[in-house]
């Protein structure tokens, strides 16, 4: 196993153990554990204060439909070159082009601001889908 | 040379080639420029050379507009002026701050910062500066432990500071200047009235008084008006036996254009992983501290937003948070009381600080604190006309109208700062270094709604410089326009801030004023 795959897997790992226990079975997936974690994000705030801001992105867009469902499309929506069929088992791959797509947003200013943070578009959306997920 | 006015026979004539009124940093920088040179000097102080109430006093004034410190004790009235309590901070003036910026009214200087450059090169020796190199890359070159984040370089950049020891004029010059044979130091003697021609094209003398009811005059080919911005516009107001405006004020100009530095903890910023912060400041310790960093937005970037010029310094969270601000603790009139209450006891009690360590423990963010810094925003105010010193009808005990200071400012510098701190944010996330808070009073959308600013005792402007009549009350020489030899040196002549301190370029200035009278005597 690569070094950098080693450290990703880890860092699922870790979700796994800091997530609050919940008999909720979208938990289980590797993927939903990669979309409702800032990687970046996460090691400044804990869990709690992520969903604090999700909450605060729910009640600061206009759109009436806004859903797990929804939030979870828009953020797979970013993610290029894995086909839908594959993309539960290209997890790693998919946190990658979160990070990047985050950076992204910082580089052309699709930030917003929520509780005083200024943060990406995508990682607003990844605190949104943790709040509704819980 | 020494002479106390106090006990000189009254009326007294005094003569000189150079009069300096005041002998502050800006006073005595010019005043050392002219030791040993075949021409009288003669250098006014209003105050000693200890800190005297009853003098003071004559400092006293009233407050409207921004909270500020009070009058009497935000500068020092004795010889050394308020370098007796300053920290020490210099770096020079930024070329955007010389230039005409279309969107900052009244902005723009008749010179440029190249104009200032050997003069600030000059100027280093006296405040106890390192090189004249503020660089980041040649500060980094010296100390492998320099290491500044790498931001987008036409967004953000990383202005350096070097520290003064702090230099005390006060202490450090007074041997030199008393054992001077052509510099003769008047001590207690306040300028209560500039005598002009009848044409007031020319200043005849200087009337001085002190609190010994001893009043004197003082003729000379040439006077300096050295005592700051706040008493540089007061005496020139004051001086209206001859015309109800005062002095140099034609253009209803004196007084106008106050300035100083709004100072606020306006975000937080937390790194996602430790950096090395040492080249700015953090971990390291004074009083003569080593070059700093802080964090500056480019002329590109401040142009794009339409904004002032702005740098944020980092402080570590830990420490600062429960230090109480500036503007909270510094409101005694008495100027000691006000120095002993700073820096170790300007924080809440112990019991406040065990509270404080429970509190991050149990706070419900990950922890990380370690790595979070406050960005405090140092701002240049935007050149207004309103905000302002002008003469009020209490009187002070040698006769003297004292003056009200009203600190105003506009929407610009709110604005401002929401967008320096945005840019911060962005630049944190683009490289992925970390994400920044704003503070609750950036959060709403009310650009005049301010808080209370510290200022830096940073006082500026009000006898601002332009080579216009009309929009000026000194030319680009510092000479008041109209009146052939009264000039005036210090921070009263800045037409725009910047968002430096200013020590470091009124001695710039003042050399540069003394080279120009060099000249033309």
């Amino acid at each position: 196993m690569q070094r950098r795959q080693f450290i990703w897997i880890s860092s699922l790992s870790c979700l796994a153990i800091v997530l609050p226990v919940s008999s909720c079975s979208e938990y289980k997936s590797e993927l939903v554990k990669v979309l409702v974690l800032p990687f970046s994000l996460s090691k400044i705030l804990n869990t709690e204060n992520i969903k604090k801001v999700g909450k605060h992105y729910i009640r600061n867009i206009k759109e009436d439909n806004i859903d797990k469902e929804t939030l979870k499309w828009e953020l797979l929506s970013n993610i290029e070159n894995i086909k839908n069929s594959e993309i539960e088992t290209n997890v790693i791959d998919v946190a990658h082009q979160l990070i990047e797509k985050i950076k992204n947003d910082f580089k052309f200013n699709r930030i917003t601001q929520l509780d005083g943070w200024i943060l990406s578009q995508t990682e607003a959306q990844q605190c949104a889908l943790l709040y509704l997920l819980d | 040379m020494h002479i106390d006015a106090r006990i000189l026979d009254n009326n007294s004539t005094i003569e000189g080639d150079i009069c300096i009124i005041g002998a502050g940093v800006a006073g005595i920088s010019i005043a050392l420029e002219w030791m040993n040179k075949n021409k009288k000097v003669i250098l006014l102080e209003g105050g000693g050379f200890k800190y005297d109430d009853t003098v003071q006093n004559l400092y006293k004034g009233t407050l409207t507009g921004q909270k500020y410190y009070p009058m009497k004790s935000s500068r020092i009235h004795a010889f050394g002026g308020t370098s007796s309590a300053w920290m020490g901070m210099c770096s020079p003036l930024d070329e955007i701050d010389f230039k005409k910026r279309d969107w900052i009214n009244n902005s723009g200087w008749p010179i440029n910062r190249k104009d200032l450059d050997p003069y600030y090169k000059r100027a280093s020796p006296y405040l106890d500066l390192g090189p004249y190199e503020y660089d980041v890359d040649y500060w980094t070159s010296k100390d492998p432990l320099y290491n500044p984040f790498q931001f987008d370089k036409d967004k953000i950049w990383n202005k350096m500071w070097q520290w003064s020891s702090p230099t005390r004029f006060g202490i450090k010059y007074k041997e030199i200047i008393i054992n001077s044979e052509n510099i003769n130091l008047y001590t207690y003697a306040n300028v209560i009235d500039i005598k002009a021609n009848e044409e007031l094209s020319s200043i005849n003398e200087v009337i001085i008084k002190n609190y010994a009811n001893k009043k004197h005059k003082v003729r000379a080919k040439y006077f300096i008006l050295a005592c700051g911005a706040i008493q540089n516009s007061r005496i020139l107001l004051a001086s209206n036996s001859q015309n109800k405006n005062g002095l140099g004020n034609s253009e209803d100009l004196v007084g106008r254009y106050f300035m100083e530095h709004p100072e606020i903890i306006s975000g937080e910023a937390w790194l996602i992983k430790p950096h090395k912060m040492k080249i700015y400041g953090i971990g390291t310790k004074g009083p003569q501290f080593p070059p700093r960093a802080e964090i500056a937005i480019t002329e590109r970037e401040q142009e794009r937003l339409q904004i002032l010029n702005g740098t944020i310094r980092l402080k570590n969270i830990i420490s600062s948070r429960y230090f109480k601000p500036n503007i909270e603790t510094w409101q005694s009139e008495n100027p000691n009381e006000n120095i002993k209450n700073w820096g170790g006891k300007n924080h809440k009690s112990l019991l406040g600080k065990v509270k404080m360590k429970i509190n991050n423990l149990v706070e419900s963010r990950t922890i990380g604190i370690e790595n979070a810094y406050q960005l405090y925003i140092r701002l240049e105010q935007s050149p207004n006309p309103n905000s302002r010193v002008k003469l009020i009808k209490d009187k002070d005990s040698l006769g003297v109208p004292r003056v009200n200071l009203n600190w105003e400012l506009t929407s610009l510098e709110k604005i401002s700062i929401k967008k320096i701190i945005e840019t911060l944010g962005l630049e944190l996330g683009s490289f992925d270094i970390g994400r920044v808070n704003l503070l609750e009073f950036l959060r709403n959308d009310n650009e005049n709604l301010h808080p209370d600013y510290n200022g830096g005792w940073h006082q500026m402007g009000t006898t601002r410089m332009h080579n216009n009549s009309k929009k000026g009350v000194v030319d680009s020489n510092c000479k008041v326009h109209g009146i052939n030899n009264l000039f005036i040196a210090g921070s009263s002549c800045f037409p725009t801030a910047g968002a430096v301190n200013p020590t470091f370029s009124i001695v710039a200035i003042s050399i540069r004023l003394s080279d120009y009278i060099k000249e033309i005597i």
